[in-house]
């Protein structure tokens, strides 16, 4: 699964009527197996980057490409940012979990095994999943929405700002969960993520966005072996990096 | 204490209280307004005859087929016309201008056209309640920032439309569905009857109460308010089953 994007430029209609550019002049060629790291400020349009990358919207002009497949037919695990938003009401939430299970028409039985396999392959049990969405907390729900994205998928995961509501035993057992899963090499995945320090920890390639319309200002390369410790963040190779993207976006000039 | 205030329907017997205190004094015509004790003595003995619960039968079913029949042809076309707003602007005026034409004022075609049996009855039923489901209906199936949320869930598993509509559209619509379906309920009482007093009808609960207000038999008139109040209620109980099923007292409505 390898995601290519081509000279991409998205414009949005406006309100008065003209049209707004969000999006101008992106390359990207990831490869299976990677994890590709945005940041920028907001309204920089990195959720629009990843609805393209998931074939929800199509680009004004350029190519979005999935290795041979049509982007807009492959399955992907995405978690929206509004991950709230993008649960059904009427589901609880083990249902809304295994939706994607539900939709390739596997049994209800089947469902569930997976679901309970899945929360502890991650770790995250205890979630109420009998019950629905708007009796539970937020960090309950952005964990649910995680789980549906691996079940969605097993070679295309989009994660926008998947720590946003997890407390931080959460958010270290998500980080473990995607250490193992860069360790089989099975997912491309793209993830949104604004803290720098937690970035770098999960990337093998940095973007930096900035601007507007936004372009890449900087694709940063980070080098640091898989599967990586606490210890790493001091390491002179992370600080390089953090210099490097600071730098870059004008950060360390303030 | 506050616990039981908030059980037992306290509206009932107050309802009642006001009533009888309001038939004790001589200012009140027993023929607007029968004593309550009268009106309760001639519900028994109407319930204790069989002519009663087969009127009862007729009204509910001439209610019921009515209204079954413009939700059943309402809801599909009502979320059509929601879905595609092109669609809509072009029949938008059609609509309004047919249903704003009051279906009392259509009963003289009506028996032309269906004879004065069940079918007119059921046919004037049908008119009045199907604008009101195609409206509700409209408005359900139009898409909103809420939905559209959902239906990039959907869409990022590769969901089939038709998966997009069972799983999301159909039960996002069902909120207004149901609050139309309720209303069409109550107007599909009034309508039944209006046509049973008036449209040539044998039986049925609106034939029953024209036929004791033609005798001045107003605390039996009474007694069928009663019947036709309760039949009200159970229909709205049973519509609020239905917003059990779909979870949209618990969720709030909408998200």
């Amino acid at each position: 699964m390898a995601l290519h994007f081509e000279g991409v430029d998205k414009w949005f209609p406006s309100v008065e009527g003209a049209s707004v550019q969000v999006l101008k002049r992106v390359n990207l060629a990831a490869e299976a197996g990677q994890f590709w790291v945005f940041r920028g400020p907001n309204g920089c349009g990195k959720t629009t980057l990843m609805n393209l990358a998931a074939g929800l919207d199509e680009p004004s002009n350029g190519i979005v490409r999935l290795a041979e497949e049509r982007v807009d037919q492959t399955v992907v695990g995405y978690l929206f940012q509004d991950y709230a938003g993008s649960l059904l009401p009427w589901l609880t939430l083990g249902e809304n979990a295994t939706l994607p299970l539900k939709l390739k028409g596997i049994s209800r039985a089947m469902r569930r095994e997976s679901l309970v396999a899945i929360s502890e392959e991650t770790g995250l049990t205890g979630l109420p999943f009998d019950r629905y969405p708007f009796q539970c907390s937020g960090g309950q729900q952005q964990k649910t929405c995680f789980l549906r994205s691996l079940l969605a998928s097993e070679r295309f995961l989009i994660l926008d700002e998947p720590f946003a509501s997890l407390d931080r035993e959460s958010c270290e057992k998500v980080t473990d969960m995607l250490q193992r899963i860069r360790l089989a090499g099975s997912h491309l995945v793209l993830l949104v993520i604004h803290d720098l320090d937690d970035a770098i920890f999960l990337a093998d390639r940095l973007v930096c966005l900035d601007g507007s319309p936004a372009t890449i200002r900087d694709i940063v390369p980070v080098d640091l072996p898989w599967p990586r410790k606490a210890e790493v963040r001091v390491r002179s190779e992370f600080l390089d990096v953090r210099r490097r993207v600071l730098d870059s976006s004008g950060e360390l000039h303030r | 204490m506050n616990r039981y205030l908030h059980r037992v329907p306290l509206g009932v017997p107050i309802m009642i209280g006001v009533w009888f205190l309001a038939t004790r004094g001589s200012w009140s015509s027993p023929l607007v307004l029968p004593r309550p004790e009268l009106v309760f003595g001639s519900l028994l003995s109407q319930l204790s005859t069989q002519s009663l619960w087969q009127d009862t039968l007729m009204t509910t079913f001439r209610a019921l087929s009515g209204l079954a029949l413009s939700a059943f042809l309402g809801i599909p076309i009502g979320l059509v016309l929601g879905q595609l707003a092109g669609l809509y602007r072009h029949v938008a005026f059609v609509l309004d201008f047919v249903r704003s034409i009051p279906s009392a004022t259509l009963f003289p075609l009506f028996i032309l056209a269906f004879g004065i049996g069940e079918l007119a009855k059921v046919a004037v039923v049908f008119y009045g309640c199907f604008f009101i489901v195609v409206m509700a209906a409209v408005y359900g199936g139009r898409s909103n920032s809420d939905r559209n949320k959902r239906i990039a869930t959907l869409r990022s598993l590769r969901a089939r439309r038709s998966q997009i509509f069972v799983l999301v559209v159909f039960p996002d619509a069902m909120a207004n569905i149901l609050g139309g379906l309720r209303i069409a309920a109550s107007i599909a009482l009034v309508l039944v009857v209006v046509t049973e007093m008036f449209l040539g009808a044998n039986d049925g609960l609106g034939k029953r109460i024209y036929d004791f207000y033609l005798a001045y038999r107003i605390p039996e008139l009474y007694a069928a308010l009663l019947i036709l109040g309760v039949l009200g209620y159970v229909a709205n109980r049973g519509i609020e089953q239905l917003e059990g099923v779909y979870k949209l007292r618990l969720a709030g409505g909408s998200r």
